[in-house]
């Protein structure tokens, strides 16, 4: 099992995930996370050899639907909930740089 | 003495992205743009509660658009797998709605396939003697595309978010790194384009971002001293021309020996980059090295359950498989003796080969030879046919084709037989074939049309007669010159007669006619 | 029950008026709409749920009010939607006189994580009606209204049911669809419904389930009457007893109640039997993995971008995210936020997630053979201790966390469970409820229900209106 957790490992996950942790909060989120993650340490214990992960706990399959849209929503929805809009455009400050991730 | 390149070995992959033509979207139920040619209406007039990403939304997968990845797999050479999963792929940017993109990671819909990209000559031009170039796909998945950012939106600052575009399915093909040049790259794409076009897989509207490519392009590089090394991997992003393709391609293969020469940076872990395509300057541009090389943090979709494909499916989806377009530009050129340039015409839409093929089926059963009957429907298609369906495009607005005309294939090839019989001539074939591409003759019998317009080549004896006698009393000096010895003045003659029968009098029957009365037979 | 639905909804509005200020139960009424609702429904044709009146948890989406989800990131979100659950019960004639307050994104045991303050317990202002739909609990027991949803990740329906003395149920993953349900952890989460007796709980289970096309894990299954088996007798009723429902952690009051109703189904010919569930005491670290997990991807969409709260004067992209994020939610999404994510990332993926997802197999593996011996249902105590006290448990998050121990099984093997009212315990001179637990096997509910209402019926805990 990894080693303990460290400040900069939730910095790190605290980036990858959006969230502002102060340097007061980085601490009691360490403490924390690793106080769940020692416990968590148990599953080691389980044997687990030849099972497959279930990530979907139902098995169903193929569950499909036709090529048939449904009406849009108004844009004057998407407006009214956007925090920032212009011209049916939603709004945020200006992004540099070409792409996400894709 | 630093070492020079004495040998440049280009190795280039490719991954295209591919919008699928589907009503509506791939997970969401909300109409999808990339089915129509026309442009949506405004930002944002395409969502639902999942392209919003709104709480409690859920996804839900369109079968079409799993049956098109199928589709063109399978016409890829693809195998087509018994297990396709979708996964989320995690990360933030104001595009992505849910700040995941449903994608496949471990178990794609498509596996490996293979496909023959047309030979080239020096011209970059297809060359159907020259052996194909066999391209590996590695695999191919199903996806969803994201919304599309406007800078400076509405007149106003900051950037606007649109997500009309965000969640069309998206079909992302990888290739092995087979390409050795920007030519080949180029020729794989229009040929991927085709073979997507042609099975109905997406409307590959270039402008329309409705396919993208992105090059990895790396070289061996010899050098001076004996060495190969390899340059680190260059990604280019977002390329949506062919000529962007081949320009970035070009451009890092003569920038990559440069840059090794003035850095020696080699291919290893942590060396490959990411770059834009700068089509005003014709070069690629360093991207931002994003601080935190992206931890997609992939895992199964919890709300999609996996697609199982067993036999019967996997048959379903092949039988709507239909002969591609590189055999049938081979059959067309090869067997009805054809331009390229004609060729590759046609088979730029399946509707009109389709038809030609249609027509030319119809023609043989009549006993007909085939490649007699290619070659004239092709023509009749390509010059009459494109003729009135540009007319009709240019009064509507809307793109027309030889195929939407209405004229079907038993008329054309009816037309071909009376043709072939002598009844009718070549301008004749052009006269029956707008009239029933018009709105009054449409869905007619081709001979009573014919008959109707007076096309039908006139052998009657009689009939030549009055109208010869009254050229010849309409042109009495022509006449004389005849009657003198000069015999090539006929053709006024000759000419008179066909105005007075509609076209419809047989030139050769009407000059030996003609030549006799004058004394000159 | 022969009021009109008006009496019924004026009724109900009373209760609420008198005892949600000191409860918290409700972050919302719908007086209103609820009262013109109720004559819609009286003056129309006689709908099965006729005048019921129904609390609704704050994380299922109604196009009335707001949807909160008891966050500031949502305090003013309007959802365009309904929930399927809520039209199929505005369809039979319930009305809906309100939302109700959890623990935030419904990650909690105890509703102590609201935004809008903690819910109270209906039989001890002081003590934790229990979490996440604390609010929903707490509103059936005090009376405030007929029935309530809610919603159950690891045992967020019957665990505060069993520390509010009403039923709790939870049906089979993919029964109730969640089309509607703000999600937290996909693979887990299911609507639940809060009653004061089985035949109530049963039956509006049975509206609200069946097919939905708009959620593709929704099952296939036109079976939805749970009401069959409720009159069943005791004897020839099976229910097996793990070790682990005598685990260290419970604590004596809850184990002599516990030990009280064993003894008194035995004694009405119940058929008690030990088993054994070798993987159960792992299934809370399995839990701890796997719905942050899926809570840091749920929750990712919340992003001050295209709804909800956006923090205010920020300069750049990623301090839209962050300032929106970080002001939006409270202390303890935050923290599963980043549990999920770091278990899900790069060089952790295998050893924590991929882990947990093969424990999880082991678990409902170890259902499945108990219920393929005959077992009608697995009975344990619904949680280890009857409710403690608000802020009691809040320094140390595995304190809380431990409280799931009997339920999240059901949830990680997708399996109904329900908790019924056994008992009470004397705790320092006030009677706190105590629930007993069963867990029956996929697409049981009728069976689970009867085998509850077996309970109901021998240990009459059911149906008291909670008095502080």
């Amino acid at each position: 099992m990894p080693d303990e957790l460290s400040i900069e490992d939730v910095r790190k996950v605290a980036k990858l995930a959006r969230l502002a942790v102060s340097d007061a909060d980085a601490e009691r989120y360490r403490a924390e996370l690793a106080a769940v993650l020692g416990y968590v340490e148990r599953l080691g214990e389980v044997d687990v050899a030849g099972v497959e992960p279930m990530a979907h706990v139902a098995d169903s399959i193929n569950v499909l639907r036709d090529d048939e849209p449904r009406i849009a929503y108004d844009p004057a929805v998407v407006e009214k909930l956007a925090p920032d809009a212009e011209g049916g455009f939603i709004r945020v400050p200006r992004v540099l740089g070409e792409g996400g991730g894709a | 003495m630093p070492p020079t390149v004495q040998h440049v070995r280009p190795i280039i992959g490719m991954e295209i992205h591919v919008e699928l033509s589907t009503r509506a979207k791939v997970f969401a139920h909300a109409p999808s743009p990339a089915c129509t040619l026309l442009e949506p209406a405004g930002a944002n007039v395409m969502t639902d509660e999942l392209v919003l990403a709104l709480p409690g939304s859920l996804p839900v997968l369109n079968r079409r658009a799993v049956e098109l990845s199928m589709l063109v797999g399978m016409a890829l050479g693809c195998a087509i797998a018994d297990l396709a999963v979708w996964d989320r792929k995690s990360y933030f940017y104001p595009d992505l709605p849910k700040a995941y993109q449903i994608s496949q990671y471990a178990d794609p819909i498509c596996g490996p396939g293979v496909v023959e990209v047309p030979g080239l000559d020096e011209q970059g031009e297809i060359d159907l003697d020259a052996d194909p170039t066999p391209i590996r796909i590695t695999r191919a998945h199903l996806e969803e595309d994201a919304g599309k950012l406007v800078h400076d939106c509405a007149g106003g600052t900051g950037t606007g978010v649109d997500l009309n575009r965000a969640g069309t399915p998206l079909l992302e093909i990888v290739t092995e790194p087979d390409f050795v040049s920007a030519a080949q790259c180029v020729a794989f794409a229009r040929e991927l384009r085709r073979v997507c076009r042609f099975v109905g897989a997406t409307l590959g509207v270039m402008q329309r971002g409705h396919m993208r490519f992105e090059p990895n392009i790396n070289c061996e590089l010899t050098l001076s001293d004996g060495r190969k090394v390899r340059t680190p991997i260059v990604e280019v992003k977002n390329l949506n021309s062919f000529r962007a393709l081949a320009g970035a391609v070009d451009y890092e293969l003569r920038a990559q020996p440069e840059r090794y020469l003035e850095d020696g940076r080699e291919m290893g872990v942590g060396a490959k980059s990411t770059r834009g395509w700068d089509d005003e300057r014709m070069t690629t541009v360093a991207q931002r090295d994003k601080e935190d090389a992206h931890d997609y943090r992939y895992f199964p979709d919890p709300d999609l359950p996996p697609v199982v494909v067993d036999a019967a499916w996997r048959e379903r989806v092949r039988a709507a498989l239909c002969e591609l377009p590189m055999s049938r530009l081979r059959r067309y050129v090869k067997d009805y003796g054809l331009a390229l340039k004609q060729g590759e015409q046609l088979v730029e839409e399946r509707p009109v080969c389709d038809l030609l093929d249609a027509s030319v089926e119809a023609a043989a059963a009549t006993g007909m030879d085939p490649n007699d009957a290619g070659r004239q429907a092709a023509n009749l298609l390509l010059q009459a046919g494109a003729r009135i369906a540009n007319e009709r495009a240019q009064e509507t607005g809307d793109p027309v084709l030889p195929s939407d005309l209405g004229v079907n294939a038993p008329q054309i090839a009816a037309l071909l037989a009376m043709r072939a019989e002598g009844a009718i001539s070549a301008d004749g074939v052009d006269t029956v074939f707008e009239a029933l591409a018009s709105g009054e003759h449409a869905g007619g019998d081709a001979r009573l049309v014919a008959e109707t317009l007076g096309v039908i080549i006139v052998r009657d004896e009689g009939q030549l007669e009055t109208w010869c006698d009254e050229a010849i009393a309409a042109m009495p000096e022509i006449a004389d010159d005849v009657r003198a010895g000069k015999v090539q003045a006929v053709g006024r003659l000759i000419g008179d007669v066909r105005k007075r029968s509609g076209g419809s009098a047989d030139a050769k029957s009407v000059r030996e006619m003609l030549l006799n009365k004058l004394g000159q037979g | 029950m022969s009021h009109s639905a008006v009496e019924s909804v004026q009724a109900s509005l009373d209760v609420i008026g008198a005892r949600n200020g000191e409860l918290n139960a409700f972050l919302q009424v719908f007086e209103a709409e609820a009262a013109a609702r109720a004559r819609n429904v009286d003056a129309g044709e006689t709908l099965p749920l006729a005048g019921m009146t129904v609390a609704i948890k704050d994380n299922i989406c109604t196009r009335a009010g707001r949807t909160t989800c008891a966050s500031r990131m949502l305090e003013h979100y309007e959802s365009p939607f309904d929930a399927t659950a809520v039209e199929r019960l505005e369809a039979a004639g319930a009305v809906i006189v309100g939302k109700t307050n959890l623990d935030e994104f419904a990650m909690g045991s105890s509703c102590e994580h609201s935004a809008f303050g903690p819910t109270r317990n209906p039989w001890d202002a002081s003590r934790v009606p229990g979490g996440s739909s604390g609010g929903s609990a707490a509103a059936v027991a005090a009376g405030m209204c007929d029935v309530a949803l809610g919603s159950d990740t690891g045992g967020s329906v019957r665990q505060p049911a069993g520390l509010c003395g009403v039923v709790g149920v939870k049906p089979t993953y993919g029964r109730v669809s969640r089309f509607g349900l703000v999600a937290f952890a996909s693979s887990l989460d299911q609507i639940g419904v809060f009653a004061r007796s089985c035949a109530d709980a049963a039956r509006v289970l049975g509206v609200i389930s069946g097919p939905d096309e708009r959620d593709a894990t929704s099952a296939q299954r036109d079976d939805t009457d749970f009401t069959g088996q409720l009159g069943r007798p005791p004897e020839g009723l099976t229910l097996g007893v793990p070790s682990f429902a005598r685990d260290e952690a419970v604590s004596a009051d809850t184990r002599d109640v516990f030990e009280a109703t064993c003894e008194a189904l035995r004694a009405a010919g119940v058929s008690l039997v030990d088993i054994e569930l070798p993987h159960a005491a792992h299934g809370v670290a399995a839990y701890y993995i796997v719905a942050p997990a899926e809570a840091s991807s749920n929750l990712a969409r919340y992003d001050g971008v295209r709804y909800g709260r956006r923090a205010e004067g920020v300069g750049s992209l990623d301090e839209l995210y962050t300032r929106s994020r970080s002001e939006g939610f409270g202390h303890e999404v935050q923290r599963r936020i980043m549990l999920g994510t770091h278990v899900l990332s790069s060089g952790y993926h295998d050893a924590y997630y991929v882990n947990a997802l093969r424990v999880r197999r082991r678990i409902k593996q170890d259902y499945d053979a108990v219920f393929a011996r005959g077992i009608d249902a697995v009975l344990t105590p619904t949680s280890p201790s009857p409710a403690f006290g608000i802020g009691e448990k809040l320094d140390d998050p595995m304190a809380l966390y431990v409280e799931d121990l009997f339920t999240v099984g059901a949830n990680l093997a997708g399996l109904p469970g329900v908790s019924v009212p056994a008992g009470f315990a004397s705790v320092n001179g006030r009677e706190l409820p105590v629930g007993a637990h069963l867990v029956g096997p996929a697409w049981g509910e009728a069976g689970l229900m009867g085998a509850a209402a077996v309970i109901e019926r021998i240990r009459g805990a059911t149906g008291r209106i909670a008095t502080a």
